[in-house]
């Protein structure tokens, strides 16, 4: 004997089949054992769900609903055109105008800094000259200096 | 004025007042759902305290997406996908905090009904029914709920979820076989 698909069975039992179905089902369950079985035992799953209750709708569900759309909405009135404009235009703008303008100002510090490094060099150049009673360091060739400071030194001995 | 509804929609003319955005309108259509639809989320997350928010979601969604709302199915229909899909990225989300009945049994982990003293057999017997239906497939559970909890029929179903019919039948038949398989220890113990 051929016995009724386990789907369709589960199907009939939901009362989900066509008027054919379901009395071809029927007589088939009168005369088999194997899928009577079958369909007691869905009947019992079906019967244990019973077992979960249902619940009552949470209190004052409207009331919070419409407190939460209600913040939704003011939320979007607050994002006006223009504070849309700011967010998405003004303030990227500005952080790069910022960027730019940093790495310009950066140049320029750094050659004003070099710049008066370079003269303090040249003064104490001038300032060392005239220490040493000389027009320019520029006037004495490489190594002689320190014989200059030696002779100065030891007449200052004398 | 165009007409957009082409089925028979009880919530026909109260969707096409929504979408002229009138609160009653609305609040009549909260109302006639919100038993329905927090009780699907809660058969489906099976914890109380997250329905509630879960449940706003839905209806900010209907709320915000009513005007996309063409009338190609019922407004329940279309409802109740919006509820499905929460549902889903609802588990989505969360299953790996969960903990199967199995896995609770394995770490020494007691159920809630087991932890409550001068516990009642019907809450423990419920308990279980609860895990079990919590460890089915995600698309299996909404299948089951719909139908066996909400009487939705298995072709609503499908528009619902967006499959054949075969797939429905499917689908609702292995969820009883999981839960049969589930229930037949229990069963023989004499738990269930």
């Amino acid at each position: 004997m051929k016995h009724i698909n386990k789907i369709k069975l589960s199907a009939f039992l939901d009362g989900e089949v066509s008027d054919e179905e379901r009395i071809e089902i029927s007589n088939h369950l009168k005369s088999c054992d194997h899928c009577q079985k079958e369909l007691e035992s869905l009947s019992h799953v079906s019967d244990s769900l019973d077992l979960i209750e249902e619940i009552q709708v949470p209190p004052y569900f409207w009331v919070h609903l419409k407190q939460r759309i209600a913040e939704q909405e003011s939320r979007k009135v607050i994002q006006s055109p223009f504070v849309t404009w700011v967010r998405r235009v003004a303030v990227p703008v500005g952080v790069a105008a910022l960027i730019i303008f940093s790495l310009f100002l950066g140049d320029y510090m750094g050659k004003a800094i070099y710049q008066s490094r370079i003269e303090d060099l040249a003064r104490l150049d001038t300032e060392f000259a005239e220490l040493l009673c000389v027009n320019s360091l520029e006037d004495f060739s490489e190594g002689s200096l320190n014989n200059v400071y030696y002779n100065l030194v030891s007449r200052e001995g004398e | 004025m165009q007409k957009i509804y082409n089925i028979v929609d009880p919530d026909a003319k109260i969707i096409q007042r929504v979408v002229e955005g009138d609160k009653n309108a609305f609040e009549e259509l909260v109302m006639k759902y919100q038993h329905s639809v927090s009780n699907i989320i809660y058969r489906y997350i099976g914890d109380y305290n997250e329905v509630e928010d879960i449940a706003q979601e839905v209806f900010i969604k209907v709320w915000r997406n009513a005007k996309s709302f063409r009338g190609k199915s019922r407004f329940s229909t279309w409802l109740y996908r919006i509820v499905v899909n929460q549902c889903l990225s609802y588990r989505m989300k969360y299953t790996e905090k969960l903990l199967s009945l199995d896995e609770m049994t394995k770490y020494g982990i007691t159920p809630k009904s087991l932890q409550v003293e001068n516990d009642f057999e019907h809450e423990k017997r419920t308990e279980i029914v609860r895990n079990a239906i919590d460890e089915l497939p995600g698309r299996q559970r909404i299948a089951l709920i719909l139908s066996r909890f909400e009487g939705r029929s298995y072709k609503e179903i499908a528009e619902i979820m967006g499959v054949s019919l075969p797939s429905v039948e499917s689908l609702i038949f292995r969820a009883k076989e999981n839960l049969r398989k589930k229930f037949f220890p229990l069963r023989e113990r004499g738990e269930i």
